[in-house]
């Protein structure tokens, strides 16, 4: 029997990113496994109200007020009259939020608890302790996970960082990667080659962030076009960097070699990979790094620095790793690289059928669909239970008496709005949705495909 | 029955434990990070130094004042301000024989000359310079600039840690607290009437703000008194007894609860002890 599933995220189609991908595809696969999902998200632009993608994926976009990069305003309970709407009309039973930086997506959780429903909490994202930012945010994730049934996280180094941030119980924490569609990735045909003969190409993917090593790229990419004089370099994305990466092709009279291709959609990537044969990454901070997979993906051999979960999502004989995130370790890194491609000691035509029996969404589904079978496995309507929550926020470890009182504060405000709302909206008035016509035998073709392969 | 493989930190092979396996060393790890938590901190913090330090900035703030009370006096209530910049410049004077050689080199006869002069034949210019500017306009700049003064103060200490964390005198002292400081008194300039004014006005502020605190040491007790006397009494002429009492209690804030919440801060939140916090943050990039 299938579950109703609500996915609640501040950052969904037609944004595009790691969190967006991951919600999308976790959620087609879980149509197929017989589940029915919905996803809530606030409204893009005039994207408002119920929109479907496809095989019936149903989407509501929410009309709330965004406060700063995609992220709705947060109020704690003036989102809980519209999402309890949506969770009752639906018939919900597992509520699964997504990302510690959305609004949403705590609140999400919250209001689910309240209504007695099960809760699932998926982190993408690796967070500091020493900003104030990140401080404020660990409060708040404290409260929202108090009574979380179960969060996944994407890499081990994820579950750590959650584990020392938000104080949760490492038997509730699984590590579920993410992964990627191989079709989409697959290497071009060594006939029709797009690449120059006798260059060599680095790739460089990313958005063009600080914290995404753009000021070690910078410092990298005339070096290593001094060293070798048969290596090219094209840098896909856009971002406040962007400037410094045209100023250094201009100082360096750098056009013949690297190309600036700026913001790519996601359906190029496959393309503008291809043409390369060494995928660098010099990122500071990164939970996976889906790009890598893709880009191992498409036969491209990785320098990468050593950071976050990166280590954890390839094996060695498809990576280089720097030492450090210096330039001079990444330029090691980068020479190492470009010898055995040039030498010809490494053979990356073999990476994409590795990868793709690496990570396949479906296994991801079907490992998120344990978690929910063991949510309710090991639940008792005890968890629920208003008294026992507010114990739960109140006896927060290794909090301050101010944040424990606050947390207990909401809680409660947030059972009373719940009884008003009943009151004023009792829930035998709101009409429930039909729901999508499973496609019965879809499961069946799909597993047929993969033996094909 | 085989053994089972040992547990790999590794997501790309499929292994034969559940998802929600924890790396034991880890847990070991986060059980002592946790004791390492509810110790205090390996190094303690000066509360009578943060105490101090919040005192100081106190009366930096203090000091700032006068420059509006001095306008108010000139402008306002329009009183002739020779008397008033005569006694002035002579304490100045006073104090800076009295004091010791290296500070007379700072205030010799010859600069503070070139100084006078400098702000004389400026004064004309800086009365009609804003003088088109609406007087709105030029309350609003001079209190922006104000605040900017105070962080431009409070941001460059006199005496900063080393390396081996002693202090040392700031040799890189920035002048920008002063340009501030000239730059606020030139747009209140074009408020008042005569070039007499003016230069009175430029010369007490230039004085009472950058040469006294620099001759003496103004959390001194009885300057300190003399200052506080100064600024509630002219604050309850102007304004009343209601905005006085409003500016005592954010004063008593600020020296009281504020370097308590500073410190409760320093050593709660933000502990630079705990070596393992960077283990999650941003790589700082080396550019060598």
């Amino acid at each position: 029997m299938g579950l109703n599933i609500a996915m609640v995220c501040d950052f969904f189609y037609p944004q595009l990113g790691g969190v967006e991908f991951h919600i999308y595809h976790l959620a087609q696969n879980l149509i197929q496994l017989g589940h029915s999902v919905v996803v809530i998200t606030h409204a893009y632009k005039d994207r408002v109200g119920v929109r479907y993608l496809t095989n019936g994926l149903k989407v509501y976009h929410v009309p709330f007020f965004v406060l700063h990069r995609e992220t709705t305003f947060p109020s704690v309970f003036s989102t809980f009259p519209i999402v309890r709407n949506i969770l009752i009309r639906e018939n919900i039973q597992v509520v699964h939020s997504h990302g510690s930086g959305s609004t949403m997506a705590q609140e999400a959780i919250s209001h689910a608890n309240t209504m007695g429903l099960r809760t699932v909490f998926t982190d993408h994202s690796l967070y500091g302790f020493t900003e104030l930012g990140s401080i404020l945010l660990n409060k708040l994730l404290k409260f929202t996970l108090a009574n979380t049934d179960r969060v996944i996280c994407v890499s081990n180094v994820c579950k750590e960082n959650m584990i020392i941030r938000a104080d949760v119980d490492p038997e509730k924490l699984s590590v579920i990667p993410n992964a990627l569609i191989s079709e989409d990735f697959k290497p071009l045909d060594s006939d029709i080659r797009m690449k120059k003969k006798g260059r060599i190409t680095l790739v460089v993917i990313s958005r063009l962030f600080p914290n995404k090593g753009c000021d070690l790229l910078v410092r990298i990419i005339p070096r290593i076009c001094q060293a070798h004089h048969d290596v090219d370099f094209i840098v896909a994305g856009d971002g406040p960097k962007f400037i410094d990466f045209q100023q250094m092709v201009e100082t360096c009279r750098l056009e013949d070699r690297v190309r600036l291709l700026g913001s790519v959609p996601h359906e190029n990537i496959r393309d503008v990979l291809c043409q390369g044969d060494i995928y660098l990454h010099a990122s500071l901070t990164e939970a996976f790094g889906t790009v890598l997979v893709e880009a191992a993906s498409c036969g491209l051999l990785l320098v990468t620095t050593c950071v976050g979960g990166i280590p954890e999502v390839l094996p060695q004989h498809m990576t280089v790793f720097a030492k450090e995130t210096s330039v001079s370790a990444l330029i090691d890194a980068a020479n190492k690289g470009i010898e055995s491609i040039r030498s010809g000691k490494i053979d990356t035509s073999s990476f994409h059928k590795e990868v793709s029996r690496m990570y396949d969404w479906l296994e991801v589904a079907k490992r998120t669909e344990k978690v929910y079978e063991a949510v309710y496995h090991d639940s008792s309507p005890r968890d629920k239970n208003w008294a026992v929550m507010v114990k739960n926020c109140y006896f927060q470890k290794g909090d301050g008496m101010w944040a424990r009182y606050l947390y207990v504060l909401c809680a409660i405000v947030e059972y009373w709005i719940f009884i008003v709302l009943e009151w004023l909206y009792p829930r035998t008035e709101i009409d429930r949705a039909l729901k999508w016509p499973q496609k019965k035998d879809f499961q069946i073709t799909r597993k047929s495909s993969l033996k094909n392969m | 029955m085989k053994e089972k493989e040992p547990w790999k930190r590794l997501l790309w092979i499929r292994q034969d434990y559940p998802d929600n396996y924890t790396d034991p060393n880890f847990l070991l790890y986060a059980e002592k990070l946790k004791e390492k938590s509810k110790r205090p901190p390996d190094f303690d913090y000066d509360y009578s130094q943060i105490r101090a330090d919040f005192l100081e900035l106190y009366h930096m703030v203090l000091n700032t004042c006068f420059i509006y009370i001095t306008f108010t006096y000139i402008n306002y209530y329009e009183y002739n301000p020779i008397p008033v910049t005569c006694i002035v410049t002579f304490f100045v004077i006073l104090i800076s024989n009295h004091k010791s050689e290296e500070l007379a080199s700072l205030l010799n006869f010859k600069s503070s000359m070139i100084m006078a002069f400098t702000i004389l034949t400026l004064s004309p210019v800086l009365k009609s310079l804003s003088k088109t500017t609406a007087s709105d306009s030029i309350w609003t700049l001079s209190f922006c600039l104000n605040m900017f003064y105070i962080y431009s103060l409070s941001s460059s200490p006199s005496s900063v840690m080393d390396g081996r964390g002693e202090l040392i005198q700031n040799e890189k002292q920035s002048n920008l607290s002063t340009n501030i400081l000239l730059a606020n008194a030139a747009v209140l300039a074009s408020r008042l009437i005569s070039t007499t004014q003016v230069f009175c006005f430029l010369l007490i502020s230039v004085q009472v703000n950058i040469i006294i605190p620099n001759l003496l040491n103004i959390s001194n007790f009885k300057i300190s008194l003399l200052t506080n006397l100064i600024v509630y009494s002219s604050i309850t002429m102007r304004l009343g007894y209601k905005a006085a009492f409003i500016f005592l209690l954010i004063s008593l804030a600020s020296i009281i609860i504020l370097p308590r919440l500073f410190y409760y801060w320093q050593v709660h939140c933000k502990r630079k002890d705990y070596e393992v916090l960077s283990l999650w943050d941003t790589k700082v990039p080396i550019l060598n």
